[in-house]
């Protein structure tokens, strides 16, 4: 009985700790393209994390598009450009990574109504340490 | 008179020899007006910002259209210059897509053609003006559709009057108030 006193408020001191050790990420400046319903368009902003350990996005997905992804443009040895997605982004410690044009960005297929300059559209990040976010991105031309 | 006609020559070579191409070899597209074009023959008395994207680009492509968008606010109202933009997927790009494209992305419509047609037709106009355009990297979406992306060159084209290439630059990079007084400086040479 005494061990398990022990044990429990062991856990009450170290929980607090943890959940201290993961402060949130941050997001600047959210925008993306403007899109017909149906086709697909390009997504950019800027995460900042202010904390002592990395953080990894690892999943996207959106409240206007059937499917989400991370991708990053790419330049071929012959000069084309061309765009890869890819499976995790890692936020490092104390970094900042922006996500814009000829970069990074989130890839949103089949909008699924038709976004113009001054809309919004809801995105969601899932971290792998920090938990999920919900952003709300502006649309421009 | 000898010495004119020899700096008309070297200036003529210096503009004309930007890229290697000089008149690029027509053939025929269709354009979103309805129209059937001999592209770029039949545009020739204008002077023609030629693009290259596909819809399925965010990215670099967009990039392009939104700054050929200032250049047009610069240079819209001359009408001796002429848009037309290329599409680098014609196996996805219809007529019908590239029209909704440019609804949203309000493309005036009065002299800003999207033209596709068949690949074969389409590429030979790609490969007219030294653009490449291929199928890169493909992925089964959740819903099992299969999407490809392209890899392709990023350049837009200034055609003189007659026809002839007269720059040729990055497209997503583009400076659009330098690049009006490019396009203002050969619609005004008439």
């Amino acid at each position: 009985m005494k061990r398990l006193l022990v044990i429990l408020s062991g856990a009450l001191i170290v929980l607090p700790l943890l959940a201290q050790q993961a402060p949130r990420l941050q997001f600047r400046g959210g925008w993306m393209y403007s899109a017909d319903s149906g086709a697909v368009t390009g997504a950019f902003l800027t995460i900042v994390n202010p904390s002592n350990a990395p953080d990894t996005i690892v999943a996207v997905r959106s409240a206007c598009a059937e499917h989400a992804e991370i991708h990053t443009t790419i330049r071929n040895s012959d000069g084309t450009m061309g765009m890869r997605p890819i499976a995790e982004l890692v936020i490092p410690a104390h970094a900042t990574v922006q996500l814009r044009p000829r970069s990074l960005h989130l890839m949103l297929y089949h909008v699924q109504r038709t976004l113009r300059n001054g809309d919004r559209c809801t995105v969601f990040l899932e971290s792998k340490r920090s938990g999920t976010y919900q952003l709300e991105l502006v649309v421009r031309r | 008179m000898w010495v004119r006609i020899l700096a008309l020559l070297v200036g003529g070579l210096l503009l004309g020899s930007c890229d290697g191409i000089h008149q690029p070899r027509s053939s025929p597209l269709q354009g979103t007006d309805g129209r059937t074009y001999r592209f770029p023959s039949d545009l020739q008395g204008r002077v023609v910002v030629v693009s290259f994207i596909y819809t399925h680009c965010p990215d670099i492509c967009r990039m392009t259209i939104g700054h050929l968008l200032d250049v047009w606010d610069r240079v819209g109202k001359d009408t001796s210059v002429v848009f037309a933009t290329i599409t680098l997927d014609p196996a996805r790009d219809t007529l019908e897509t590239l029209r909704q494209y440019a609804e949203v992305w309000q493309l005036p419509p009065e002299r800003w053609l999207l033209l596709t047609g068949t690949v074969a037709d389409v590429e030979r106009v790609h490969q007219a003006f030294g653009v490449v355009a291929r199928k890169s990297y493909t992925e089964r979406l959740p819903n099992g559709e299969e999407v490809y992306f392209v890899d392709h060159t990023d350049a837009v084209f200034l055609l003189d009057r007659q026809g002839i290439v007269r720059d040729r630059r990055e497209g997503s990079t583009l400076d659009a108030a330098a690049y009006a007084a490019l396009v203002q400086r050969y619609a005004y040479a008439r």
